[in-house]
């Protein structure tokens, strides 16, 4: 099967383990990852391709889950990441208050001009809410950042979130790309890409309900 | 008919056939071909027939608890031998260890003792479970003080199997954890001494250091031989069940904190590592470049030494604590690398490529794993086995990772609240491969060289903003230099759009061939304005060493040049051999020098016209520093740190 797609963007998930960052990638991606690749490769479900404003966009999103206590490990994503999702869940006011934390390093690691969305995740465990809706939309607004509450459970602002970060990012990278075209005027279309069947493009489990 | 061998191997050996329910118990239904055993007593000519049977396997793929743990005594382990081993690593996801015992145990202690005389089959069965949970998983047995799930199993096996080797096993196990309370307890005991000790000492004197052989004064192979002796222990102590994406990355919760210890450990070990490699390479601002060169070079001979011990782990620390940040701008120590080491550094991170999935790594661990069954098992009986390194150990974040997808991507049950055990056997799968390399690191037998050791540990931890304050004191972000690696790899917006864009494949590679191993999109501006970093920790900061402090303190984001380092002075009748760190600017002279430092070194009244100021050089040199020099120009930059003041004599003061 052969996938086309524009441009392709890389998108990294950060936040304290137990938010929920691999719940909602897995929820975006819809599960989509070979069983019998697991012993092989690794889980691996991190590749969709969606449609912004007619450019087809080949996301593909990092999520180090697992590995955010290596000090050195998960910083190495972030040089190379076009977007960045910050993740918290409002049942949990630790993890919102170390959004500070991964703010700062995102600051200090990340390229200029990389593109940040910060996410309150698990909006469905309202009972449990610990950090109120205005509370993230402030953070946000300090850092200049757009707020998404979510949920994986309930589907609650998924693919909402998603678009949004890519979007931010082809905007950014837009411009970029509009003034080369003006100034070296160098054949840059966004090129039309075929790629060959990828091992991470699975079908075979895709009906699967992700279970968070 | 004679069949080609390849035929036969043509046929699938394995066929999914479906799914099964009974008694409300799901079922995976495949087809096996076997060879069948010839009924014939006598091997005739019909030997060169080979027979074959279809078998139905049937796999428990779902099911509830009650069902599960039957499965653990009636169940066909030979048709479904995955069963007991998934279960035993992976229950505590689903079921708290008393449960199954409550569930396993029969509630009547024990058969009466004439029914040991024939042993139901089911007894045996739970009996060789009891035994093969006590020796893959003793962990799960320990609850401190009393043990009871323990000490329950022991009177069981007492009574089931008296004598037996299940019963020895728990036993002993029981023995083990009383004897490790009781050395934790007087261990507790000396650490709290050692801490008040500790305090005191501090309070006198913050800035007491012993000093000690660094880390770097050893060779190559020490180095690395003792990291994997480090790596070696603590990987071979995890217990399977932390690994487990339920139970690892809830480990931040209130209810899960302190899980997992011995996943923890490992994960402390690594950082530790690179903390090393972070402060040893960070050392004296006014190092030259060569200098410094000369230390990332060291890391890459020690991180080669780890890849031929087949220490995964710490190969893959050092290698990412060259490519973090504050080490990796330095380009001036960069460009100071010779091609040789260089070219072992590029080869070495491609190791750690996280394209596909980070295939790479994942090949390479299980060609090094595989490499040590097959000539075991090609040697003909009776020739000696070949010598076969021991190893690999792997870097456990990768598997850590699989494991909390797995668990994000499957549901723990299924409809009808049947528990998912598909899902359990698909973590066993990676559980085993971890279990199976824990075997294999038993074969290690590098001897512990505790002043290596007490070197690694001796070395004060830098926290991330530190080092980061240091790199920029070594080389200001204005400085850029044109030979700088990353400046010679700096291509225009143009190309890097167009590279961006054309990335012929979803994984781009990112390192251009010539490339340090490093991320390469970033633009140089972004290094150039570095905001300084938030929301420092109060206990980062007071971890730091003081010196450091002050440091951070003097040098400014944006300096042109370094004119300011940190030396450290002892004074030669010291019987403590204790220095004192002074920050040394280009404005200070040999009298303010010494003067401050036999106030640090507290001496009453202080006349430093009786001290002369020696730099200590490499292989038991010193240099002389005049009376009147400035001692930040007049000390020798290739060993900046060391200075030892010595009497003059005929100087008339006490000391």
């Amino acid at each position: 099967m052969a996938k086309q797609y524009d441009v392709l963007f890389r998108l990294l998930l950060i936040g304290d383990s137990g938010v929920g960052k691999t719940c909602l990638l897995c929820r975006f991606t819809d599960n989509e990852f070979h069983s019998s690749h697991i012993s092989t490769i690794g889980v691996d479900f991190k590749m969709k391709t969606i449609e912004v404003d007619g450019i087809k966009v080949r996301i593909q999103i990092w999520d180090t889950a697992g590995q955010e206590r290596y000090q050195t490990i998960t910083k190495q994503y972030y040089r190379r990441a076009q977007g960045i999702f910050l993740v918290y869940d409002i049942s949990s006011e630790r993890s919102y208050q170390h959004i500070m934390k991964w703010v700062s390093d995102v600051d200090e690691y990340a390229p200029e001009g990389v593109q940040k969305i910060l996410i309150g995740n698990k909006a469905d465990e309202e009972q449990k809410r610990q950090v109120g809706r205005e509370q993230g939309q402030q953070l946000a607004r300090e850092y200049g950042m757009d707020f998404f509450e979510t949920s994986a459970c309930t589907n609650l602002n998924i693919k909402e979130s998603f678009t949004r970060l890519t979007e931010l990012v082809l905007q950014a990278h837009k411009k970029e790309l509009d003034g080369l075209r003006a100034h070296a005027r160098e054949e840059l279309a966004l090129a039309e890409l075929e790629e060959k069947d990828s091992k991470t493009e699975g079908t075979g489990n895709s009906s699967k309900n992700c279970w968070c | 008919m004679e069949r080609p061998p390849g035929k036969e191997l043509a046929l699938a050996p394995l066929q999914e056939w479906g799914e099964e329910e009974v008694d409300g118990a799901v079922y995976n239904v495949t087809l096996r071909r076997q060879h069948s055993q010839r009924p014939g007593p006598d091997p005739g000519p019909s030997a060169d027939f080979v027979h074959y049977r279809t078998c139905k396997v049937r796999a428990l793929r779902a099911a509830r608890i009650e069902r599960l743990v039957l499965e653990l005594v009636q169940g066909d382990h030979e048709q479904d031998p995955a069963f007991v081993p998934a279960f035993l690593a992976t229950h505590r996801a689903f079921i708290p260890t008393d449960h199954v015992l409550g569930l396993l145990l029969p509630l009547r202690q024990a058969p009466r003792p004439q029914g040991l005389v024939r042993l139901h089959s089911g007894y045996r069965a739970l009996i060789s479970v009891l035994g093969s949970w006590l020796l893959d998983h003793p962990q799960d047995f320990k609850d401190p003080p009393a043990h009871p799930n323990l000490v329950r199993v022991c009177t069981f096996l007492s009574v089931a199997a008296p004598g037996g080797a299940e019963s020895q096993e728990a036993e002993r196990l029981l023995k083990h954890f009383q004897e490790e309370e009781e050395e934790e307890e007087e261990e507790e005991e000396e650490v709290a001494k050692k801490l008040q000790e500790e305090e005191e000492g501090a309070k006198e004197e913050e800035e007491h250091v012993k000093e000690g052989p660094e880390l770097l004064d050893f060779s190559v192979d020490e180095v690395a031989e003792q990291l994997t002796v480090m790596d070696m222990e603590l990987f071979s102590q995890v217990c399977l069940g932390e690994c487990l994406g339920s139970v690892w990355s809830h480990r931040d919760k209130a209810v899960g904190r302190g899980t997992a210890p011995s996943v923890r450990a490992t994960v402390a070990q690594f950082n530790a590592v690179t903390s090393c490699v972070l402060s040893s390479v960070l050392v004296g601002p006014g190092l030259p470049p060569p200098y410094r060169a000369h230390r990332l070079e060291k890391w890459i001979f020690i991180a080669q030494r780890c890849r031929e011990l087949r220490n995964f782990s710490s190969l893959r620390a050092i290698l990412s604590a060259l490519q973090s940040n504050p080490v990796y701008r330095l380009k001036r120590s960069w460009a100071a690398v010779s091609r040789e080491p260089l070219s072992i550094y590029r080869k070495l991170s491609n190791i750690f490529s996280d394209e596909n999935n980070h295939l790479n790594s994942r090949e390479i661990l299980s060609q090094e794993e595989a490499s040590l069954t097959s000539p075991e098992e090609e040697t003909a009986p009776g020739v000696p086995p070949l010598k076969v390194p021991p190893g690999p150990i792997p870097y456990l974040g990768t598997f850590l990772t699989d494991l909390v997808m797995l668990d994000t991507a499957l549901p723990d049950r299924l409809e009808g609240d049947l528990i998912n055990f598909e899902k359990r056997r698909k973590e066993w799968e990676i559980l085993s491969r971890i279990q199976h390399l824990q075997r294999r690191c038993m074969s290690y037998s590098l001897p512990s060289r505790p002043p290596v050791l007490a070197a690694f540990h001796a070395q004060r931890p830098l926290s991330e903003e530190q080092s980061y304050r240091l790199s920029r004191v070594i080389e200001p972000p204005a400085a850029s230099c044109p030979s700088s690696p990353r400046i010679r790899r700096r291509i225009s917006l143009t190309k890097r759009l167009s590279a961006k864009l054309s990335r012929e494949r979803g994984f781009s590679p990112s390192h251009q061939p010539g490339d340090l191993p490093s991320p390469t999109v970033t633009s140089s501006s972004a290094q150039g304005t570095v905001e300084q970093p938030l929301g420092t920790k109060v206990s980062e900061l007071r971890a730091a060493p003081a010196f450091l402090g002050s440091l951070a303190q003097t040098s400014h984001p944006g300096q042109r040049t370094p004119d300011a380092c940190v030396i450290r002075v002892s004074i030669d009748h010291d019987p403590g051999n204790l220095y004192r760190s002074i920050l040394l600017t280009s404005q200070d002279k040999v009298p303010g020098v010494v003067l401050r430092a036999l106030q640090k070194l507290h001496l009453e009244q202080p006349q430093p016209r009786d001290y002369q100021l020696f730099q200590v050089l490499p292989g038991d040199r010193e240099l002389l520093i005049p009376d009147n020099a400035n001692v930040f120009y007049a000390m020798s930059p290739a060993s900046p740190g060391d200075f030892v003041l010595r009497k003059k004599e005929g100087a008339q003061s006490p000391p």
